[in-house]
C-alpha cells in the first residue's frame, strides 16, 4: 500500500484515519498535517473531535525524511489563500502523487484555481459530472433499503456511524454502497455526491443519474 | 355553544392591531392571529370577568396544545450550562485585547470616567505587555480548535495610543493562525488616525468603529480631551483625510454615535450626512448609565421627533417616503428592526430547563482580556466586578463562575418563570451586577418594564411588517 498524507486534516476526516485500510487496499495514513493556526498542530489527531487518542499527531509540514508517495489533499479546507502553497510546492519537488479533491468543482475560488494550475495539480473528476445531472421532478420509488445517517454537524460522528454500519452490514453479507457529498471519501469507496450539494440545484429538481446500486 | 368548567387564564400576551386580534403564546412561543371573540374571551379571562361561554377557536386552539395556563419551565437552566466549558474549550471566535486603560479623551459619560459610572475602574497609565498579549492570542489558539474563523479586538482606553503594540499583536496573530481565517476590528475614537495608522487599518482589513456624537455643538458636549478642548475638529478632519487617501477603505467604517437624548435629533443626525456616512453603518446608542442607577430620561421633544422619523422611516422601507429624508439614526435603527423580524416566528417553545433570552455564553463568543490579562464575559461589564471576572490567561476560565452568569436569571427565577417576556428577554449578568459577591435579583428586576417596553416594540415592528403586506398590497405595490 502507498503510504499517504492528509492535508489540511480537518474533523471531517477523523474517520478514514481509523477506516481508510479497512475499505480499500491501496492507501494507508502515514501521518496528517494541517496548517499552523489550525489549533491542532502537536496535538494527537483524536483531538480534532474531542475523542480518544489515535495515536497519529497533527504535524504542522510535511516530514520528507520518511517514506511516503501522496498527498491527499483537501481543498475544500484550504481557506485561505497562501496556505499550502509552500506544502505543495514540497511535495511537487520531491515528485509525489497529489490528490486533490474539491466539494464544488465549478465554484473553486480563484486563488485556489491558480495554486492549482501553478502545480499542475487536476481535480479528482466528481463520480457525478455536471454534464450528468437530469432535472427530474418525480423521486421514483426505491425498492432498495436507504439508511440516512445525519447529525447536527456533517462532521467525523455521521462518517464514523456510517463506517461502522457498512461494515456490519457487508459482514452479514449485504451488498452496501454509500453515497457521500465529501469528495475524498471517495477513496473509502463511497459515490461522491457533491455536485448535488453545489447550490445550483434546487431540491426539487436534484435527481441521480449514474449512482448504480 | 360550550360552555366552560374552569376559568383558567391563558399564558399569553394578547396585542391588537386595526386589523387584527393576536395571542402570543408563551409556553408555544408563538403568535396566533385568532377572531375576536376569541381575543375578547381572553381579555376577560385575565380581567378576571366571568365567562361562561367559551369560542369554538378557543377550544379548538387548546385542543392543538395552545393557551394553556401554566409555564412549563420548572427550572432556569440555561441551555448552554453543561456545555459551555466544552464550548470555552474548544469554540472561542472572538477576544478584546484592553490595550490600555489610557485615554487622550475625557467623556464625560465614558464608563471610565473619573465622574461617571462609579463602579467600573477609571482611567489609569496602565498598558498591555506584549508578552501578555501574546499569551491572549495563544490563549484564543488554544480555545478556538472548532472556529473557523477568530477575531481579535483591539480596545481600550484608546488603542492607537499603543499603535506599535498594535502592529505587533497584528504580525503574531497572522503568523499563530496561519491558515485560519482571522478578522482585526478596532474601537477608536479616530484622535489619533494618521497615514501610516491608516495604511495599516486598511492592508490589513480591520473593521473599525469610530465613535462621534454628532456635529460639533453636539459632539463636543461630552467627547473632550483630557485638557477640556472639544474633540471633534480633530476627529472631522482625520475622517476627511480617510475619505480623500483611503475612498474604498472608508466605505467600510462605521461611527459608534451615542446619542445624549437631551439633543436635538435632527441636529444629531447632521454630521452623517456631512461626512457623507451612510446610514447602515451607523450604530447608534444611548448612554450607559446602568453603573451609576441613573434611569433612563428621554425628553418629550426628542421622543416626538424619535416616533416621527420611525414612521417615516417604515414609510420610506416601503418606497413611499425618500429615505435619505429619513433621520439616519432611525434608518439604523429600523433596519436593525426589519432584519431581526424573522426572528420571532423562529423562537422555540418554553421548555422544563430553560432560561430567559438573553445571555449570550459568557467568553464564548467575545471575551475581554484587561491589561493584566484578567477575563471578562466581554467590554461592557465592570472590570471592578467580582462576579464578571471569569478567569485569567494564566489560570484559564472560572466556570462555575461562568455558569453562573449564564444563568444570571435563577436570581429572579419566579419571576421569570412566569413572565410573558422570556423569549425576548435581552438581560445578562450584568444588569443582576450590582457590584457585590453574589448576583442580585433586585438590580435585574429595575430593567424589567424597560426590557417588556423593548419586547413590546419588536412585536409590534414584527406584525406591521406582516400586515402591511398581507392587508395593504396596494400600498406596497405603489410604492
Amino acid at each position: 500500500m502507498k503510504n499517504a498524507i492528509i492535508y489540511p486534516y480537518n474533523a471531517t476526516l477523523l474517520p478514514m484515519i481509523r477506516h481508510l485500510e479497512e475499505f480499500q487496499n491501496e492507501y494507508q495514513i502515514s501521518q496528517v498535517v494541517s496548517f499552523p493556526g489550525s489549533g491542532l498542530t502537536g496535538k494527537d489527531a483524536g483531538y480534532v473531535c474531542n475523542q480518544p487518542h489515535v495515536g497519529v499527531e497533527v504535524k504542522d509540514s510535511l516530514d520528507m525524511q520518511t517514506s511516503w508517495s501522496t498527498l491527499l489533499l483537501d481543498g475544500t479546507y484550504l481557506k485561505k489563500e497562501g496556505v499550502g502553497s509552500e506544502l505543495i510546492e514540497d511535495a511537487v519537488h520531491n515528485h509525489k502523487e497529489i490528490l486533490c479533491f474539491e466539494s464544488d468543482e465549478l465554484n473553486i475560488p480563484a486563488w485556489r484555481k491558480e495554486l492549482y494550475r501553478r502545480f499542475s495539480l487536476s481535480v479528482v473528476k466528481g463520480e457525478v459530472g455536471e454534464d450528468e445531472i437530469e432535472e427530474v421532478g418525480v423521486v421514483h420509488e426505491n425498492p432498495i433499503p436507504v439508511i440516512l445517517v445525519g447529525g447536527l454537524v456533517e462532521q467525523a460522528d455521521s462518517l464514523e456511524l456510517v463506517c461502522l454500519l457498512t461494515t456490519i452490514l457487508r459482514q452479514k453479507g449485504l451488498k452496501v454502497e454509500v453515497i457521500t457529498d465529501k469528495p475524498m471519501y471517495r477513496l473509502l469507496g463511497f459515490h461522491d455526491v457533491s455536485t448535488l450539494f453545489s447550490g445550483r440545484y434546487s431540491t426539487v429538481y436534484k435527481g441521480l443519474h449514474k449512482v448504480t446500486v | 355553544m360550550k360552555r366552560s368548567k374552569e376559568n383558567e387564564i391563558p399564558f399569553v400576551k394578547l396585542f391588537r392591531t386595526p386589523n387584527a386580534n393576536y395571542i402570543y403564546d408563551v409556553p408555544q412561543s408563538c403568535m396566533l392571529d385568532v377572531q375576536e371573540d376569541t381575543y375578547r374571551y381572553v381579555e376577560s379571562l385575565q380581567k378576571g370577568k366571568e365567562e361562561l361561554v367559551i369560542p369554538e377557536e378557543f377550544l379548538e386552539l387548546q385542543s392543538q396544545g395552545y393557551l394553556k395556563s401554566e409555564s412549563p419551565v420548572k427550572e432556569i437552566k440555561h441551555p448552554y450550562t453543561d456545555v459551555v466549558g466544552f464550548l470555552l474549550e474548544r469554540k472561542m471566535s472572538l477576544m478584546t485585547l484592553q490595550l490600555t486603560q489610557q485615554c487622550n479623551f475625557r467623556c464625560k459619560y465614558c464608563v471610565y470616567s473619573e465622574g461617571a459610572n462609579v463602579r467600573q475602574r477609571s482611567h489609569s497609565d496602565g498598558t498591555m505587555s506584549f508578552e501578555t498579549a501574546k499569551k491572549a492570542v495563544d490563549f484564543l489558539w488554544e480555545h478556538s480548535v472548532e472556529s473557523e474563523r477568530v477575531s481579535i479586538g483591539f480596545y481600550g482606553g484608546e488603542p492607537l495610543l499603543q499603535f506599535p503594540l498594535v502592529q505587533k499583536i497584528a504580525e503574531y496573530s497572522k503568523k499563530r493562525f496561519r491558515g485560519k481565517e482571522i478578522f482585526f476590528s478596532m474601537t477608536t475614537n479616530g484622535s489619533l488616525l494618521n497615514e501610516e495608522i491608516m495604511d495599516f487599518l486598511e492592508e490589513n482589513n480591520v473593521s473599525l468603529l469610530i465613535s462621534l456624537d454628532g456635529p460639533r455643538e453636539i459632539n463636543d458636549k461630552n467627547r473632550v480631551f483630557r485638557d477640556g478642548r472639544g474633540t471633534f475638529d480633530a476627529v472631522a478632519r482625520n475622517l476627511e483625510l480617510m475619505k480623500k487617501e483611503h475612498p474604498d477603505y472608508w466605505k467600510k467604517i462605521r461611527i459608534s454615535m451615542v446619542v445624549d437624548t437631551n439633543n436635538d435629533l435632527d441636529e444629531v443626525a447632521k454630521v452623517v450626512s456631512a461626512l457623507g456616512i451612510e446610514a447602515e453603518y451607523l450604530k447608534p446608542s444611548l448612554i450607559d448609565w446602568e453603573y451609576d442607577d441613573i434611569p433612563e430620561i428621554v425628553s418629550d421633544e426628542y421622543y416626538c421627533k424619535q416616533e416621527y422619523h420611525r414612521f417615516l422611516a417604515y414609510l420610506a422601507h416601503w418606497k413611499r417616503y425618500p429615505m435619505e429624508k429619513v433621520s439616519p439614526v432611525l434608518q439604523a435603527v429600523i433596519e436593525t428592526a426589519i432584519d431581526k423580524v424573522e426572528q420571532i416566528s423562529q423562537k422555540s417553545p418554553l421548555m422544563a430547563y430553560d432560561a430567559p433570552s438573553g445571555p449570550c455564553s459568557p467568553g464564548q463568543l467575545r471575551l475581554l482580556v484587561d491589561i493584566d490579562g484578567n477575563l471578562y464575559p466581554c467590554e461592557r461589564v465592570s472590570e471592578t466586578s467580582s462576579i464578571a471576572h471569569i478567569g485569567s490567561l494564566d489560570q484559564g476560565f472560572d466556570i462555575e463562575k461562568v455558569r453562573r452568569f449564564l444563568n444570571a436569571s435563577c436570581v429572579t427565577r419566579d419571576a421569570c418563570i412566569h413572565c410573558w417576556c422570556f423569549r425576548f428577554c435581552n438581560q445578562c449578568g450584568k444588569r443582576a451586577d450590582a457590584g457585590g459577591e453574589e448576583l442580585s435579583a433586585h438590580a435585574k428586576l429595575k430593567y424589567c418594564d424597560a426590557t417588556k417596553h423593548a419586547a413590546i416594540m419588536e412585536i409590534k415592528n414584527y406584525l406591521l411588517l406582516n400586515e402591511i403586506p398581507a392587508y395593504n398590497k396596494e400600498f406596497i405595490n405603489k410604492g
